[in-house]
């Protein structure tokens, strides 16, 4: 006999509304349909404004990728106008960028181990979260929505002394991190409940293009900061870390691996801030004109902006590729033949940021 | 089981990671971008953080000599201190409690150089001016 379940749009494994319609045989999924857009904004429209006030718009697409969201806002502008921002700014925005995909890290994680059961771990996990956020309330001035960023550069300078306090939460992180990594990986009730549940093969990543951790951890080694390298990331090299297995361990194990990449590049980047000059804003000589596009690779995955131009202050058209957008159709055919418990874990590997999804 | 009792005996002894916030209330870092205030004294009334202004909170009433200020649509994103022409506008480290109401702020301007407030005086001087003679030669 066959059961319709509803899977959401409440649904305590996400924070945000999606809804999955599930086709059930006893316990196995027969069929799913994925249905999005319960918290649609119409952002896109909105952005056919002021170009300054559109950097503060691109961070309420979503709330976790805030600064990713408004630098490839920016690049992409800046690319409208052929404005080079100054060194110190392109360093500077690298870092938040890197500090950004420690705390969504965090959370992925935890989120992925609160959905197993294990609540403990999940607390830890945003106690760890907590000391970025710290360190972002300290540097930008707020915790999520930084605010920074502006079409030609940046409007907080990193000092030598915050460079250093910088520097001390990375060897604090570290020791955190590895303590957590400890539990983990080495924890075999773990490992058994994740290992082997929907797995997707690499044919099948390459197939839906999908993006981000989701492909790396298929084995498809597609990074942006090494495909198509982006502000600082020309001179600090990334390699992209990729683990072959494809199910819901190995795209787990991609975002702790990431944690320490992460950690090393900040390492790598907060020296380059001494001398360099102390110019972090370079004023726009021109108005938006043509067209122009940017790619960076957030957390979840590339990130892209559309942004057309049209010889005045306010913007033509801005069109947002997100990353969940790109991963959503990934979730249908994993849960196919899947068991219903295994649903919630699935999908939360994915990372889906549903405010990302629906823009 | 020697570590299980390491760790007991540690979380045992070490110290709550979380504050007692009620009674220890959050502190903000320095730096931190919050509420944002006027400095009458300063302002010229030239409306230039009212057309910045991302949220549309900031709205400058040039007859009244007042800005309105609404609290709580605020984003503190502080796109009006970058942009004021005389260092008028300062955000400080202290959030607003929220609150069920709309909070709205009325600073009044009282700077002797913002346009408005020149005009009107001196077509103050210039009525008081013209109507000391006119009453001098009616009578």
């Amino acid at each position: 006999m066959r059961t319709t379940i509803q899977f959401g749009p409440q649904h305590p494994v996400w924070i945000e509304p999606l809804r999955l319609k599930l086709i059930m045989d006893g316990e196995i999924v027969k069929d799913a349909e994925l249905e999005a857009g319960y918290v649609h904004k119409g952002l896109e429209k909105k952005f056919e404004w002021d170009y300054n006030k559109g950097a503060y718009l691109s961070e309420r697409v979503c709330a976790i990728c805030t600064q990713h969201h408004s630098t490839c806002f920016c690049l992409a502008v800046e690319g409208t106008m052929n404005l080079e921002i100054p060194r110190r700014a392109q360093i500077i925005r690298t870092i938040m960028l890197e500090l950004e995909r420690l705390h969504s890290h965090f959370l992925a994680i935890g989120l992925t181990l609160e959905s197993i059961g294990f609540e403990n771990l999940f607390m830890l996990c945003f106690r760890n979260r907590e000391i970025v956020l710290d360190v972002f309330e300290r540097t930008t001035g707020n915790r999520i929505l930084h605010g920074i960023n502006i079409v030609g550069g940046v409007t907080r300078n990193i000092g030598p002394e915050m460079g250093k306090e910088i520097l001390d939460f990375c060897d604090e992180i570290e020791k955190r991190s590895r303590d957590l990594e400890k539990m983990i990986v080495n924890s075999y009730t773990i490992r058994q409940r994740m290992q082997g549940v929907g797995i997707m093969s690499e044919k099948l990543a390459k197939d839906l293009c999908v993006v981000g951790p989701v492909a790396r951890g298929s084995n498809v080694p597609y990074d942006v900061r090494a495909a198509a390298p982006y502000l600082m990331y020309k001179e600090v090299k990334v390699t992209p870390i990729i683990e072959k297995d494809g199910d819901c361990w190995a795209r787990s194990i991609v975002r702790v691996r990431e944690l320490y990449q992460s950690i090393d590049l900040i390492r790598q980047l907060v020296p380059m801030l001494e001398g360099t000059p102390d110019e972090i804003f370079a004023k726009p000589k021109s108005m938006p004109e043509g067209e122009s596009f940017a790619r960076v690779e957030p957390p979840r995955g590339e990130l892209f902006y559309y942004v057309r131009g049209q010889k005045s202050i306010k913007l033509d058209r801005v069109k947002i590729r997100t990353s969940t957008y790109a991963n959503g159709p990934g979730i249908i055919p994993l849960i196919k033949g899947s068991h219903l418990a295994d649903v919630g874990l699935i999908t939360i590997t994915f990372d889906p940021c549903i405010g990302c999804f629906d823009r | 089981m020697l570590k299980i009792l390491e760790n007991i005996f540690k979380n045992a002894t070490s110290k709550p990671y979380t504050s007692n916030y009620p009674f220890t209330p959050y502190q903000h870092f320095p730096g931190t971008r919050a509420d944002v205030t006027w400095d009458g004294t300063k302002c010229t009334l030239c409306g230039l953080c009212q057309r910045v202004c991302p949220a549309e909170c900031i709205v400058v009433h040039k007859e009244e000599t007042k800005i309105e200020y609404m609290n709580t649509q605020c984003i503190r994103c502080g796109y009006c201190v970058r942009v004021c022409p005389t260092n008028a506008i300062s955000q400080n480290e202290v959030y607003t409690k929220p609150s069920r109401e709309k909070l709205t702020v009325f600073t009044l301007i009282t700077n002797e150089d913002a346009p408005i407030i020149k005009k009107r005086r001196a077509e103050a001087a210039k009525k008081a001016a013209e109507g000391q003679p006119g009453e001098t030669k009616k009578e």
